[in-house]
């Protein structure tokens, strides 16, 4: 019992992390159609943003080199990753919004977050480099005499918080004409701006929360773990987070949770588990290929996910929101 | 001064590298309307592939790479077809097929990684003491990839101006809808073109791996991004443009490489947002494909 | 309005090339208020191109376009459109995967709840405003004759239906102007009358029409006044009967028309 408590609970706040991280992808990818390849990129500046500001001064003779180390205390570390995530989101958001193709966002996305990943590692002025930042704090653990072993204590705590308000934010733009008008986005840009909608401006906020949203993940990540190197954020990770969106329901925040749990909870934590056969490497190949695997096949079967796009309609009050199914295959994107 | 002239020979080893990927990635992204995002992970199996044919069997390394471009073409094609097909047919919108070319590239590197494993691999090649060409330094091996570079591109070229299937493949990449109208059926047009594709890649790919000396799993992830630069530079659907794309990407690269070594090829990432913000169409612009 | 005032909409010296191809070549025209004003031409004279200028969707290369008084070349898409400038689609261009109300109310102008901030905080407001656009959206579908399909997915519908359901945007969106490209694409002859009564209720509620059709007998029936294109040029404007007589004309375009 002593023994599986922690691996649970590490489980568990992996789970809540994804959930947040589900949430601001859905709402790029679900609810508007953009395809941001990059978005663990904004995981990782938030994580290491955080991690800075947690730290103080890297120890003289250490040979840590890292900006800031600031000592700043809770929750100001995870404002400001949000903060600055969502900037860097807003920045690459306005090179390619004014193009037509979805392609080329995709692209430049990509090629942003090889970028990232080089400049990284290769600056150790800036995140120690290769070795990544560590030793990072858990916040309020020493306020309240939590051990190190178990930071999980204070941070499910503050993670369910942060996923409730996260949530809320998803939940009031899904019921607002402000979510209406991006799924008009993803169905339609041009006419979208034939009747009125700035879809300039409205992708380039989508990107930017969605990013900021990103960052806070990544602050709860360095938190938790403790540590963030350039290896934490390789193309892969940004995978899993579509996975999640995808098999759990595009355009749905209850769905994406579930698509959390699922990818990040069972598949992921699960085989963390299982015996090494083979080289160390066999493991993670497979369930990757698993992962992968799985993404193409709902996104043929079942495009909808396990949870179809559903909304509440605030214009009718006492009535149920309408369970509405998605064309087979198509989510109609006029791209030309 | 003779540093600069180094560098632009190095410039042209690279250019010749991304001609041969950017070409194989445009003519794709014309034909059939959308990104590969697996490109980087075709190119590393062909790597691989050649690879497993040079130590497992024991072939000469020039009929191992034969024998890896025709299969890798034919497993390009086949997999293309098998998934990406269906949802072709089905009409899914760009977006849905960005994702799953993004999810094929996790699979196929995962694939890789499970039968090769995680380590770096090297070819063991002749040919690495340099050439003296006056200030310029060249090894045999750069200088055939050069050459061999400036084969496949006139081989593409003859490809696509005097074979029927080549001016096929133009004329549904610069418009599909004409294309069909004028009798052209895009499905063998789309196979052809995926398994070019595949065979590009791989070159692409043994060049890279060569002039690097050593490979990993991450070969063709990496350089992934610099292909798209010059592939967006050039205009997307246009292989003359990608090969004018990859020369500037790669001497530009190797020319910025004398100050910041470290950063040469994200460069190319700099090409790639200014043509995005200045000149979105490429170099030689291709009409409503913007 | 005085009577120096401009029309309604003032196309002035208008061009468009695409790759040495001029599309629309200097060409002026205007719809009045309170008209439906047909643009006819044969294939490829630059009649949707015309309409992408107007609705902004293109730039011109020179040229003006004034709508309500103010000169709007220099306008993005969407801010024509909050101007009251809308447009349909030679194809239409529904939301395919929002329900048919969905799709009207998304058209209505001026919605508070339609940015992040107002979403979160002003909930009361946006609520009100939004049961008034819901009723509002409601009574439309039923004018157009769409109350059944209200919950159905946009993409179910038949040509014609979705023609109705433009039509049905426009009129929610408060248009002063619409600009419809070949409404009657794509529509089956049992939908026909009733699109061509529509857009005449639609004009005695004050909505004035730029109507690009092919149907001479559609632009016959509704509009009081024709311009005709042909090779990026306007060649004549006038009554149909007028028209019809134009040698030009028939040379261009009625000689060769079904």
């Amino acid at each position: 019992m002593s023994t599986l408590l922690p691996i649970f609970a590490t489980a568990f706040m992996y789970v809540i992390i994804y959930a947040i991280l589900s949430i601001g992808l859905n709402l790029q990818y679900g609810v508007t159609g953009i395809v941001n390849f990059t978005y663990y990129t904004f995981v990782a500046i938030g994580a290491y943003v955080a991690g800075v500001l947690t730290l103080g001064k890297p120890p003289a003779g250490s040979g840590e080199t890292y900006i800031l180390g600031l000592n700043l205390p809770f929750p100001i570390p995870i404002v400001l990753a949000a903060l600055v995530a969502g900037l860097f989101g807003g920045l690459l958001a306005l090179t390619v919004f004014r193009r037509l193709r979805s392609d080329y966002l995709a692209i430049t996305t990509l090629c942003a977050g090889t970028v990232a990943f080089d400049i990284v590692t290769n600056s150790t002025g800036l995140f120690n480099g290769p070795n990544g930042i560590y030793g990072v704090p858990t916040p309020l653990a020493s306020t309240f005499g939590v051990p190190p072993q178990n930071t999980y204590m204070v941070l499910i705590p503050i993670g369910l918080v942060i996923l409730a308000l996260v949530w809320w934010v998803a939940h009031c733009i899904d019921l607002s004409p402000y979510g209406r008008t991006l799924r008009a986005i993803r169905e339609g840009r041009d006419a979208a701006a034939a009747f009125g909608k700035n879809t300039l401006r409205l992708q380039l906020g989508v990107m930017i929360l969605g990013c900021a949203i990103a960052g806070i993940g990544g602050a709860l990540t360095v938190e938790f773990v403790g540590a963030f190197n350039p290896s934490a954020f390789e193309t892969v990770e940004t995978f899993v987070v579509y996975a999640a969106v995808i098999l759990g329901g595009p355009g749905n925040n209850l769905g994406v949770i579930l698509g959390a749990v699922l990818v990040q909870g069972v598949i992921i934590q699960g085989s963390l588990y299982l015996p090494t056969i083979g080289a160390e490497s066999l493991v993670p190949a497979i369930r990757n290929m698993v992962i992968g695997g799985m993404v193409i096949l709902v996104l043929y079967f079942r495009p909808r996910g396990m949870v179809g796009e559903t909304r509440p309609q605030l214009g009718v009050p006492r009535r149920r929101g309408l369970g509405v199914r998605s064309a087979p295959g198509s989510r109609g994107e006029a791209d030309s | 001064m003779n540093e600069l002239i180094q560098a632009i020979g190095f410039g042209l080893v690279t250019a010749s590298v991304l001609a041969l990927a950017a070409v194989g990635l445009t003519l794709q992204f014309g034909v059939t309307n959308y990104a590969n995002f697996a490109y980087g992970d075709i190119m590393t199996l062909g790597v691989y592939l050649t690879w497993a044919l040079t130590t497992t069997a024991h072939l000469n390394f020039a009929i191992a790479l034969v024998v890896a471009v025709v299969a890798m073409a034919g497993i390009t094609a086949a997999v293309a077809e098998g998934v990406m097909g269906p949802f072709v047919r089905r009409r899914s919108p760009t977006v849905v097929l960005l994702m799953v070319t993004f999810g094929l590239s996790l699979i196929l590197n995962s694939v890789i990684l499970a039968i090769w494993g995680a380590n770096s691999d090297a070819f063991q090649l002749p040919g690495t003491q340099p050439l003296h060409f006056g200030p310029l330094l060249l090894t045999p091996i750069q200088l055939t990839i050069i050459g061999g570079s400036i084969v496949a591109m006139v081989a593409i070229h003859l490809l696509l101006t005097r074979t029927g299937i080549g001016k096929r493949m133009r004329a549904v990449s610069d418009n599909r809808d004409l294309a069909r109208v004028s009798g052209i059926s895009p499905t063998p047009v789309v196979r052809a073109t995926w398994a070019i594709t595949g065979a590009l890649a791989t070159l692409a790919g043994v060049s890279l791996a060569v002039e690097a000396s050593q490979f990993s799993p991450g070969l063709g992830e990496g350089f992934l991004f610099v292909i798209f630069a010059a592939v967006i530079l050039g205009g997307v659907g246009r292989p003359y443009g990608a090969m004018l794309g990859a020369l500037v990407v790669g001497l530009v690269t190797e020319v910025v490489a004398l100050w910041l070594p470290q950063y040469k090829l994200d460069v190319a990432f700099v090409v790639l947002i200014l043509v995005l913000l200045l000149r979105p169409q490429g170099l030689i612009a291709s009409a409503g494909k913007v | 309005m005085t009577s120096s005032s401009r029309p309604l909409l003032d196309v002035v010296q208008v061009h468009k090339a695409f790759g040495g191809v001029e599309a629309v070549a200097d060409c002026s025209f205007n719809v009045v208020e309170g008209e439906i004003c047909g643009l006819i031409g044969p294939n490829g004279a630059g009649k949707s191109t015309a309409v992408g200028l107007i609705g902004g969707a293109l730039r011109g290369d020179r040229g003006q376009v004034w709508f309500a008084e103010q000169d709007v070349t220099s306008w993005p898409a969407h801010r024509r459109a909050r101007a009251g400038l809308l447009r349909t689609f030679q194809l239409s261009q529904e939301w395919p995967n929002l329900t048919v109300i969905e799709n009207v109310l998304l058209a209505a102008p001026e919605q508070i709840g339609e940015t992040l901030w107002s979403a979160l905080s002003a909930r009361r407001r946006m609520r009100r405003q939004e049961e008034e656009n819901w009723g509002r959206a409601e009574h439309l579908l039923a004018v157009f004759g769409l109350t059944a399909l209200r919950d159905q997915l946009a993409w179910t519908l038949s040509g014609g239906q979705k023609r109705l359901l433009e039509l049905a945007r426009i009129a929610m969106g408060r248009a002063k102007l619409a600009l419809l490209d070949e409404p009657m694409a794509g529509v089956s002859p049992a939908l026909r009358s009733s699109i061509i009564s529509q857009i005449r209720d639609m004009q005695a509620s004050g909505i004035s029409f730029l109507l690009v059709e092919h149907d001479l007998g559609v632009v016959g029936e509704l509009c009081s006044r024709v311009i005709v294109m042909a090779a990026g040029r306007v060649l004549t404007e006038g009554t149909l009967d007028e028209i019809r007589q134009h040698p030009e004309v028939a040379a261009a375009y009625l000689g060769v028309s079904r």
